[in-house]
């Protein structure tokens, strides 16, 4: 896929968040909250338990006391008005205090084996006066101001998969061998969300209290159900996409396949167009939601407004007896939007299948990679045949020119992040991060092209150990046809918010907001209903506001 | 300190890379540390061992020259890495029965590899019931992989007398490794499961050496990169 397209991508049925949401009402989690000590200066701690067929996990929520100047949106910062980990089980007192001198550090502690996730979240400046203030005064906030932005705090990293001493994602699954509940990617992380968005309400009504006291109201429920939780991300995941192309193969393999599934459908019936008319609407007006200064953005959700429009028209006038309806559909969305719309509409398309599609998100995760090894008996030719079959497009592009070569992904010294620096103006090519698979891919293709073609490719890799990631992801090609991105990751017009884009997509994440060509704004969980509300009928389609 | 196997893997392959590997190379010795940390042995240990070496005489120095028997690397021995990756590479070969490989540096890296060979003979003879024993012995170690249901695990590892000189300086920075296959049938109720670690404590020397070597591949801060970063100080809403 090219990064136009990976940056146009939208949340569908396959969204990790909606898998969540799905299987935690279908499996009938309990959820609980064993503590809430939290002071009137809302310092304090809180505990959140789901229970889920097998087992437990609770977030442990820290509140802190954050001067307004020391809340920063950026990954840098070293305070934060709360601090998350996730833990595996129920903790005990002296587990809520280990955690309480650790994970308040973020980086700068140490959580353990016992902790899925570590995160972080600060208010939202505009809304969270706002909530506070009138709901200690007996009023509801404005729904236009909730609206305008979208949740009352925002997170700047959630950690799993062994960062900081978490436990590994491997761990998890072998001591989980009863349950596969954590075995969907980024599974710990969009709980872990999901129960921070539920602390922050509980907050938000406990402030309001400590300050009106008698007077204080509580947030109105269908109020709350529309905040979302925040996230900012930048470039530390943008690496991401290009260190897991087996992984973000299975995941564009599992949406193109439940594309391909509905296309195939011969005979539609009235309620599927319906549902998908009912939900384009819903769309329309988390659009109009959805806003960004950013000019890239700002044109592609013009254009996406157009072609919601367009589509409710062809939608409202085709003829159901149209065979492969959906078929239709999606040429004519080929022909007639924009990317944006294409893959809105093809995530529109979905929704009425779930029994034809949901099943494929047991195929979202990657149980083999870890497994697979070079092959050296495979001759230079094979190889060769198959960097070309994969970056082949990358021939075209003229490797010599300060263009293709103008970016660098190095890691700061400062904060050991990753980040994206101009290579002819500033001395960073030795720190240089191997993220250009395309650039690297040519040089192997330069220097295989100097062997004997019948030559075993471990000959050429005992010559050329360097290319050896090149080789690895020219046999991945064979399991992982959609594994790389057919774009040059290092060229100065590459936009790294598409990498962002993509994954945040998968997630389940709306309202993409750039801002910046490396920094994204976006909105988990707006609509969808909190533990105590969730059931079967309210698991899946709460991501489209309600007209 | 107490790591996970994903943050030693992280750890590994920065260090590697600092030290003078190349990243393709660098995922190896990754792949080698987390191998040995998951099968009981402190493979942050044994890889800060192995990039002090190797850096101090040079990355190059030791690599292997080429796939001519008998493998060499170097006048300062063979890296167990360059060697144990082409291993990898050759695992859907024939094999000998038995191979020695001479002066290999920090052998113990060596064991990832054979492994992963074990488990590919496996997988060619498409016979559950078959199990291989690896028995690898050096002056180091003696060590044995058993390779059932196509997983490869750490049976026996046994560090001989030369290994506990090491706190004296006087262990050989390499030494000659022999490695052999058995194979013996097994019947599913005496299959040991090899048990797998999650966790690794890394000492404070080699956790200071590990990171030491990391820091290379990290570039200063510049007033343009933190601008790069994100949108700016005052990014509150």
């Amino acid at each position: 896929m090219t990064l136009n397209r990976l940056g146009s991508l939208h949340q569908c049925r396959l969204s990790f968040m909606r898998q969540l949401t799905r299987r935690m009402a279908k499996e009938q989690w309990q959820f609980s909250r064993p503590h809430f000590n939290v002071n009137s200066q809302g310092v304090g701690y809180a505990v959140y338990t789901a229970s889920y067929p097998g087992g437990k996990a609770s977030l442990v929520a820290f509140a802190h006391e954050l001067p307004d100047e020391l809340r920063s949106d950026r990954v840098i910062a070293e305070q934060w008005d709360t601090t998350f980990a996730l833990f595996n089980g129920v903790p005990s007192v002296a587990d809520i205090e280990r955690l309480q001198q650790n994970v308040p550090l973020q980086e700068a502690g140490r959580i353990s084996e016992s902790e899925l996730t570590l995160s972080r979240a600060n208010r939202s400046v505009r809304l969270w006066n706002h909530v506070v203030d009138a709901l200690a005064s007996g009023q509801q906030p404005e729904a236009e101001a909730l609206h305008d932005v979208g949740y009352l705090m925002r997170t700047t990293a959630v950690y799993g998969s062994g960062k900081f001493g978490a436990a590994d994602r491997e761990q998890l699954n072998h001591n989980l061998e009863q349950s596969d509940v954590f075995k969907a990617p980024f599974a710990v992380e969009m709980l872990t969300v999901y129960l921070i968005r539920t602390f922050v309400r509980d907050l938000v009504n406990h402030a309001a209290q400590c300050k009106g006291g008698d007077n204080a109201i509580q947030l109105d429920a269908s109020l709350a159900r529309e905040l979302g939780i925040g996230n900012s991300t930048g470039l530390g995941m943008a690496p991401f996409l290009i260190n897991h192309p087996v992984l973000v193969n299975n995941w564009i393999v599992a949406r193109e396949e439940a594309i391909s599934r509905v296309r195939s459908l011969e005979h539609i019936d009235a309620t599927d167009r319906q549902c998908v008319f009912d939900l384009l609407e819903r769309m329309q007006l988390l659009t109009d939601r959805w806003q960004s200064n950013h000019p890239v953005q700002q044109t592609k959700l013009i254009a996406l407004k157009n072609d919601l429009n367009k589509a409710q028209s062809y939608l409202s006038k085709a003829s159901m007896d149209t065979t492969f309806f959906w078929n239709e559909l999606f040429n004519w969305c080929e022909e007639n939007l924009s990317t944006e719309g294409q893959e809105c509409i093809a995530s529109l398309m979905l929704e009425p299948y779930g029994e034809l599609v949901d099943g494929l998100s047991h195929c979202m995760d990657d149980p083999i990679s870890h497994t697979l090894r070079i092959d050296g008996t495979q001759t230079v030719q094979a190889v060769t045949s198959l960097l070309e079959t994969s970056f082949g497009w990358a021939k075209d592009v003229d490797w010599a020119s300060d263009e293709a070569n103008a970016r660098c992904w190095y890691v700061s010294e400062e904060k050991l992040e990753p980040r994206l620096g101009e290579r002819h103006e500033e001395p960073l090519e030795e720190y240089e991060q191997p993220l250009a698979p395309a650039r690297d891919a040519i040089t192997a293709l330069t220097d295989l092209n100097r062997w004997d073609d019948s030559k075993r490719i471990a000959e050429f890799l005992v010559a050329h150990p360097e290319h050896r990631r090149a080789v690895q992801r020219a046999q991945w090609h064979r399991i992982a046809p959609y594994g790389e991105i057919r774009d040059n990751t290092i060229d100065a017009a590459m936009l790294p918010i598409d990498l962002l884009r993509a994954k945040l997509s998968f997630f389940g994440a709306t309202r993409f907001d750039p801002r910046s060509d490396r920094w994204v704004r976006i909105c988990l969980y707006p609509g969808a209903p909190y533990p105590e509300e969730l059931n079967a009928n309210n698991a899946d389609h709460w991501i489209y506001p309600n007209v | 300190m107490n790591t996970s196997i994903n943050e030693v893997a992280a750890l590994a392959r920065k260090a590697a890379r600092g030290a003078g590997y190349s990243w393709s190379m660098a995922d190896e010795a990754a792949f080698a540390t987390a191998w040995l940390c998951r099968n009981g042995l402190n493979g942050a240990v044994l890889l800060a061992e192995h990039l002090n070496l190797t850096h101090e005489h040079g990355i190059q120095e030791s690599k292997l020259q080429s796939l001519e028997l008998p493998w060499r690397g170097g006048p300062v021995g063979l890296c167990a890495l360059s060697a144990g990756a082409t291993l990898s590479d050759l695992a859907q070969c024939e094999h000998q029965q038995s191979e020695t490989l001479n002066q290999i540096i920090t052998p113990e890296l060596l064991l990832p590899f054979l492994a992963y060979v074990s488990q590919r003979a496996q997988k060619k003879l498409n016979d559950d019931s078959l199990c291989i024993k690896t028995l690898i012995v050096c002056e180091r170690f003696e060590a044995h992989i058993h390779c059932m249901n196509g997983v490869a695990g750490l049976n026996k590892f046994s560090a001989t007398s030369a290994t506990t000189a090491a706190s004296s300086g006087k262990r050989s920075q390499f030494c000659d490794l022999n490695y052999q296959y058995q194979f013996t049938s097994h019947t599913p109720q005496k299959v040991r499961e090899v048990s797998v670690s999650h966790r690794i404590n890394i000492p404070a020397n080699e956790l200071e050496s590990l990171n030491r070597f990391a820091a290379n591949t990290y570039a200063p801060a510049t007033e343009a990169s933190r601008q790069g970063a994100g949108a700016g100080n005052t990014d509150n809403d």
